[in-house]
């Protein structure tokens, strides 16, 4: 019998924002711990929210070995890490301070657009513990910027987004790095017509569902996912390799899955120069379909986790946004509602949409588009590529660049 | 269900929201018992109102709430502000008690008899088609109550319970996935919505090796009761959650009360009476839900509020302030939305349409000034009648221009009351939600 024992402690200063000024301040301190007893190739489960007893949430995790609920591998072994990312954060009156360094331009500069949502500082310690050898810790720190401008007297409820994400808090830089877009806002593009475009994505955007949904281990092995019957074949263009990250050392991501395991090579390429290589596994289930384990093994403490891809983004094709660009394209800022099909035909409405230029700074403000194309040509024949190069300092996604047919 | 007494501060408003959430959830894969877990949880929302605005906390410490509430009396983290709007004169204290319990207790129920449940349905997916499959079963039961400075204390108990049948089918080079859902308030009640499982990935079978591509374009519509619900939760719902309008007066008059906005025989409410998930008989501001028409008859009728947005817009206010669940404040949110229903019958509905499309089932919708549905399965109309099954990625069209071009609407409302997903506003996702409508003729919808 093995046990082993998973805790997230999560603690959290939230301000709210009302109409551009700090309306609410929320704190959190949360410890969720699961026990998990793996016993004659089943395993048991037994979760906790709150200071918990863990010898007596190990106990109820023995008696739901009862359950009978298979577990071949049986638990990770010998594998150690401990990672962090970022430092100490604002707490209390100093994070009230720090955001109000970000609102009060952003209503001074740009007093059109009402502000909201909110600011979040969260701290985060994840630990995967086993009496088998597997010891793993990552604790990251992070200030997720999250506000929803409206322009004044807008009918929508939102018409953006302003998204910045770091390590620490640094109100004059974020600024520094919305402010372009808020000042094109009321910049018409000129020299637009639909048709066919070449189109810019922050990272693969709403395009990586598909991707998601169907390279997964168990329905590649079962013949349920789309590229099932297309195993081993190069399917897309050989300038497209898909990977996803566990590298601690380039993403705010934790080394390890949920099950303690450790990639070799923490960036795994699931589609390889157009080849679609394997899909994400957990350990389980790679015992179970015949599969690789990946390390993909993941979600909430209460369930047994299952493989699912998690930091995913196409291998770099060029070092910059100008690289691919030959003139002005489309940037999609922010779309909701498209979806993909069985046979990769792809339809993506995009609320918010820029005319750029080749180094990615805003012409004019686009009309609200519907984009169309199929996921096998996007990246294949009409893969553009894909940017080393960050979309911002406050956004770890690249450049991922496609032609599209663009309806008005 | 007891929940301890609580000191509160003087001098501020303050509030108290406890609740303990027993749930149980079950999944089987390709046959195989996947998991099998059951929790308890119980924790606190804590809200003090200071200087005009909000501080809040969350605690699974219930011991040191009261001490907790007398810090954030004194904190000083948030300067008091001019002008902010009167909340506390918008909550009314009520004292009440609703346990709305259908049959047994869920979280008394044995874990065996819910793996047997889904257990009971394995046989259905013994078809050459099927390449994969998951099942799901989800019950939660949760005791709430509210306390506050004012001397609400409200007390209510809910349970609900679900299960989610996920089908992959492959047939030469053709693939489709598909889903199957069913809940409501009782264990009970769950084996008689299993039981349209067979008939449910039979009509999938059919469409995967039937459905063809349609030429985009604009088109005549027909959505099923369910679709018509995601339709009006997202198209128009989101769009009356007054939190949106805060420090936007033009907005104010650009949506005010009255105005036309729709087609005149439109009419969409919010209910929190209603039994499903959205079942919400007072709010996570401890305010007595009832029904809220958004529209009638085709004008702008009211709007959902919490007390914040009631106060700061001087409207009367609606009881729509929720919680996922003890870790998030209460923003304004929908419970039960739906389109009422008209005159016609179903059959008249469709007999309108000459060539058009009905969408039975979609996966997902959005909704700002376009709304977005991407539909599962959809077939052609010819001649008001259903014909061959199309595939169809996404419908989409002006959300005001739409609402206009309602023309067709059966005489019976359907509820959608599922309870795997929720509506997602934000960070919180997902809340329990139902919605619903009639079959609903749209003239022109555009078709992708």
């Amino acid at each position: 019998m093995n046990r082993e024992i998973v805790r997230l402690r999560t603690s959290s200063s939230s301000i709210g924002v009302a109409d551009g000024h700090v309306a609410s301040l929320r704190t959190k301190d949360t410890l969720e711990t699961a026990a998990r007893i793996y016993d004659g190739g089943y395993v048991g489960i037994a979760s906790a929210v709150g200071p918990t007893d863990e010898d007596a949430l190990a106990r109820a995790a023995t008696e739901a070995l009862a359950l009978q609920i298979p577990h071949g591998p049986g638990p990770a072994r010998d594998s150690t890490s401990d990672t962090t990312h970022g430092g100490a954060l604002p707490e209390g009156d100093a994070m009230v301070a720090e955001v109000e360094a970000l609102l009060a331009p952003l209503r001074k500069r740009f007093p059109t657009f009402v502000y909201s949502n909110r600011v979040t500082a969260q701290k985060t310690e994840l630990t995967v513990e086993n009496d088998v050898g597997v010891r793993h810790r990552y604790a990251a720190t992070e200030v997720g910027v999250g506000l929803v401008i409206k322009e004044r007297g807008s009918p929508n409820i939102m018409d953006g987004a302003l998204v910045c994400e770091a390590e620490a808090f640094d109100a004059a830089g974020m600024l520094d790095d919305v402010s372009p877009w808020l000042e094109a806002w009321e910049r018409k593009a000129e020299g637009f017509a639909a048709g066919r475009h070449t189109v810019v994505f922050r990272g693969l955007s709403e395009l990586d569902g598909r991707f998601r949904s169907e390279l997964l281990g168990r329905r590649l092995a079962t013949g349920a996912s789309m590229f099932a019957a297309k195993l081993g074949e190069r399917v897309f263009s050989d300038r497209f390799t898909l990977i996803d990250s566990r590298n601690a050392a380039k993403h705010r991501v934790a080394p390890f899955d949920l099950e303690g395991t450790l990639r070799s090579d923490p960036d795994l390429a699931l589609i390889e120069s157009g080849v679609v290589k394997l899909g994400a596994a957990s350990r389980r289930e790679a015992a179970r379909y015949g599969v690789p384990a990946t390390g993909n093994a993941t979600g909430p403490l209460q369930a047994l986790p299952a493989g699912a891809v998690g930091h995913l983004e196409p291998a770099p094709t060029a070092s910059s946004l100008a690289d691919l660009l030959d003139g002005p394209a489309i940037l999609v800022d922010f779309s909701a509602g498209g979806d993909a099909n069985e046979t990769g035909e792809v339809g993506l409405p995009v609320q918010l949409g820029w005319w750029i230029d080749r180094q990615g700074r805003p012409l004019g403000r686009l009309p609200q588009l519907m984009l169309s194309g199929n996921l096998y040509r996007l990246f294949g024949e009409d893969y553009v590529g894909t940017t080393r190069e960050r979309v911002g300092r406050f956004r770890d996604e690249p450049f991922v660049v496609v032609k599209m047919d663009v309806h008005g | 269900m007891e929940f301890p007494e609580v000191d509160f501060p003087d001098g501020v408003y303050a509030d108290v929201r406890y609740e303990r959430v027993a749930s149980t959830m079950v999944t089987i894969r390709d046959g195989s018992l996947e998991d099998a877990t059951a929790r308890s949880t119980t924790g606190a929302f804590l809200r003090v109102r200071k200087g005009g605005r909000w501080l809040y906390a969350s605690t699974t410490d219930l011991g040191s709430i009261s001490a907790r509430l007398a810090a954030m009396a004194r904190s000083t983290a948030l300067p008091a502000v001019k002008g902010a709007p009167d909340v506390e004169s918008q909550l009314v204290a009520h004292k009440a008690q609703d346990r709305r319990i259908e049959g047994r207790v869920v979280s008394s129920i044995p874990i065996a008899e819910k793996i047997d449940l889904l257990r009971s349905q394995m046989g259905v997916m013994q078809r050459p088609t099927v390449r994969s499959w998951g099942a799901i079963f989800l019950d939660t039961h949760r005791a709430r109550r509210f306390v506050s400075s004012k001397g609400a204390d409200v007390r209510r108990e809910h349970q609900v319970a679900g299960w989610g049948w996920q089908f992959a089918l492959a047939e030469g080079t053709r693939t489709w996935s598909d889903r199957a859902e069913g809940g409501g308030e009782s264990f009970e009640e769950l084996a008689a919505s299993l039981a349209r499982l067979p008939s449910h990935v039979e009509h999938s079978e059919e469409f995967m090796r039937h459905a063809e591509a349609l030429e985009p374009g604009p088109r005549t519509v027909v959505l099923a009761p369910p679709v018509a619900g995601v339709f009006a939760h997202e198209s128009f719902g989101h769009k009356s959650e007054a939190d949106f309008m805060l420090g936007d007066p033009n907005m104010l008059e650009e949506w005010r009360i009255g105005k036309p906005v729709g087609s005149p025989i439109l009419s969409i409410a919010d209910d929190g009476t209603l039994p499903g998930p959205g079942y919400t008989p007072y709010d996570d501001e401890g305010q007595r839900a009832e029904r809220t028409w958004l529209v009638k008859d085709g004008q702008l009728m009211g709007r959902l509020h919490s007390a914040e947005t009631a106060a700061a817009l001087g409207e009367s206010r609606s009881r729509n302030a929720r919680a996922m669940d003890f870790t998030f404040e209460p923003m304004v949110r929908m419970t039960t939305t739906f389109i009422a229903p008209g005159s016609s019958t179903k059959e008249e509905v469709f007999s309108g349409v000459d060539d058009g499309i009905f969408i039975e089932r979609c996966r997902h919708g959005s909704g700002m000034s376009t709304f977005t549905i991407a539909p599962s399965l959809a077939w052609r109309i010819r001649g008001g009648k259903i014909a061959e099954p199309v595939r169809v990625n996404v419908i989409t069209g002006s959300v005001f221009e739409t609402l206009g071009l309602i023309d067709g609407l059966s005489d019976e409302l359907e509820l959608h009351r599922a309870v795997l997903g929720g509506c997602g506003k934000m960070e919180q996702y997902p809340l329990p939600v139902a919605f619903g409508g009639p079959y609903v003729r749209v003239s022109r919808m555009m078709v992708a």
